[in-house]
């Protein structure tokens, strides 16, 4: 398997009204690869954002799925996503 | 805060006030509150989106937009207070500046301001035209008319009968060159059940019509052709044409009129305290017709004066009023139309024209009608005129006894507020309207003297229902 580079780590930034509240309180969301570890995460992170990374929680949220009659059907995918906790810094990125 | 007034052209100011930076940046606060509840923004609950995110999605200039909306009411309020303009409408928001400083600029229009010029010294001639015999010859005709016995005939049309027709007709002919009106076929008269009298002294329709129709029987159709005199003011655009008419005669009637003598003067005064004789109604009709002729006289003459005032006068009035103006009287054709089953936009359809067009056609009737009312309220406000409560109510029981029995249903009716203060008006204009003719004819009390209680009330009775027909629509 191909290296992940870090540029392919991070998707897109979560902004929701929850991740939003995080940030004010130093921890931000994104959504990462799926096949992203913590510490690749926290590397990216460091490396794009010039930022300390204090921890790294992440997660696998579940596809959302839907039915017709027999027949199930995906939402929307599943997607990784880490809850970044910076040690110091901030990412412009979420205008807080 | 900064404020600075300019008197502009037509009427209008305009204002260009100056806020602090601070004070939109709150607003824009309050505003972007608002404008998240309206937007919806992927992520957020409605109203929860907080500022910066807001701002990134609908963009600074639609959150500055709101502000100045949630702003310029106050603004303008402030700067009415501040500025010491007298506005007569609305204003309106002319432009925002951001640069150097958040700037409102509005327009205002303004109060109309009235210089009557010197009206007091305006002097014209009064004359009431004396009451002609012909006049009172045919008023006495008419209540013959109206007391004549009708009764139906089995014989062919002779003179002096009623008929009652179906009329058909059309022109023969095309309109001689350069003139105007209906081509060959078109239709000119067309009736149904038309009662015609067919009297010698007043002919119908068209010399010659009485003749053609002698003769002809009950349920009888007859066609003739007539041509009109050359008379243009009589018979407009069928002046100098022939026409062709098919005439269907339903019903024919001998018609009797009652001679005229004390026995008859007696009879329609049968329910008076004391029957009249001949001469004595003939006097009286003389008498009513002389104060009916001095009553509009007096109106047309105050009209006059009027006319000389508002010349003399100075009015300077905003475009606003003028379009309010127009506006009622859009309004009021509305009325109009809506009691022959027309709306006005129907009206609009049929004659093509849109809002626009008759606005315009309106408009200088409209601005002569403003000019008039407004130089009239000048005149009352400078006459001091006043109405009192006394004379109202001497007027609603003035209308009340033309209604007998049910007048003290009407009464709740013409004693409700509205109706009070549009009673008040129309007394005041009357007032105002008698004393501009008592100015011109030098008869006018001191500026500032007391109105005699009960000598305005009393004319008012007189002459108030010719006044009010002559008097101009408008009012405030």
């Amino acid at each position: 398997m191909p290296e992940l580079h870090i540029y392919d780590v991070l998707r897109r930034p979560v902004v929701t009204e929850k991740s939003n509240r995080q940030a004010e309180a130093g921890q931000y969301v994104f959504e990462v690869a799926r096949s992203a570890n913590k510490i690749q995460i926290r590397e990216a992170i460091e490396v794009l954002f010039e930022v300390k990374v204090a921890k790294v929680n992440t997660m696998v949220m579940p596809a959302k799925r839907g039915r017709r009659g027999r027949n199930w059907y995906v939402r929307s995918r599943e997607w990784k996503k880490a809850i970044v906790t910076l040690a110091e810094g901030k990412i412009e990125l979420f205008n807080v | 805060m900064n404020i600075q007034t300019e008197r502009l052209d037509n009427h209008i100011a305009r204002l260009t006030v100056e806020i602090d930076a601070e004070r939109l940046e709150k607003a824009k606060q309050t505003a972007a509150r608002k404008l998240s509840g309206r937007v919806n923004i992927p992520g957020f609950r409605k109203g929860k989106a907080p500022y910066r995110i807001l701002v990134n999605y609908v963009g600074e200039a639609a959150v500055i937009e709101e502000a100045v909306e949630v702003l310029g009411n106050d603004i303008y309020k402030e700067a009415l207070e501040g500025s010491k303009v007298d506005p007569y409408g609305p204003g309106s928001l002319e432009d925002f500046k951001l640069i150097p400083n958040p700037t409102f600029i509005f327009t205002v229009p303004l109060q109309p301001e009235v210089h009557l010029g010197a009206y007091r010294d305006i002097r014209m001639e009064f004359s009431v035209p004396p009451v002609e015999d012909a006049a009172v010859d045919s008023a006495l005709k008419a209540l013959q008319n109206e007391h004549a016995v009708v009764e139906e005939s089995a014989r062919p049309v002779e003179v002096g009968n009623r008929v009652t027709v179906d009329i058909h007709s059309h022109f023969v002919g095309d309109p001689a060159e350069g003139q105007e009106g209906g081509k060959d076929g078109e239709e000119v008269l067309h009736q149904h059940d038309a009662q015609i009298n067919l009297d010698p002294s007043d002919e119908p329709i068209a010399p010659g019509f009485i003749e053609a129709l002698l003769g002809t029987n009950k349920d009888e159709e007859k066609e003739f052709q007539l041509t009109f005199p050359d008379d243009k003011q009589k018979y407009e655009e069928m002046a100098g044409r022939k026409v062709e008419f098919h005439v269907t005669v339903k019903k024919i009637e001998n018609v009797t009129l009652p001679a005229l003598n004390d026995d008859f003067a007696a009879r329609i005064t049968a329910n008076e305290e004391k029957p009249l004789t001949l001469l004595e109604l003939r006097m009286r009709t003389r008498e009513e017709l002389g104060q009916m002729a001095e009553s509009r006289a007096k109106s047309a003459y105050a009209q006059r004066v009027l006319d000389k005032i508002v010349e003399g006068a100075t009015v300077a009035f905003p475009e606003a009023m003028v379009e309010d103006q127009i506006e009622d009287m859009l309004e009021g054709l509305d009325r109009n139309l809506r009691q022959q089953g027309v709306t006005l936009k129907d009206y609009m359809q049929i004659t093509k024209k849109t809002r626009q067009d008759l606005g315009k056609d309106y408009r200088e009737t409209a601005i002569n009608m403003l000019r008039r009312s407004l130089v009239l309220r000048q005149v009352l406000h400078e006459e001091g005129l006043e109405v009192t409560d006394t004379q109202i109510n001497a007027e609603v029981e003035r209308m009340l006894s033309a209604f007998g029995e049910q007048r003290e249903m009407y009464r709740q009716f013409l004693t409700r507020p509205e109706m009070l203060s549009g009673m008040r008006n129309d007394l005041l204009q009357q007032q105002t309207l008698e004393r501009i003719g008592a100015i011109a004819r030098g008869e006018a009390p001191e500026k500032g003297a007391p109105v005699p209680a009960d000598e305005p009330v009393a004319s008012l009775e007189d002459s108030a229902p010719v006044v009010s027909e002559n008097a101009p629509a408008a009012s405030e």
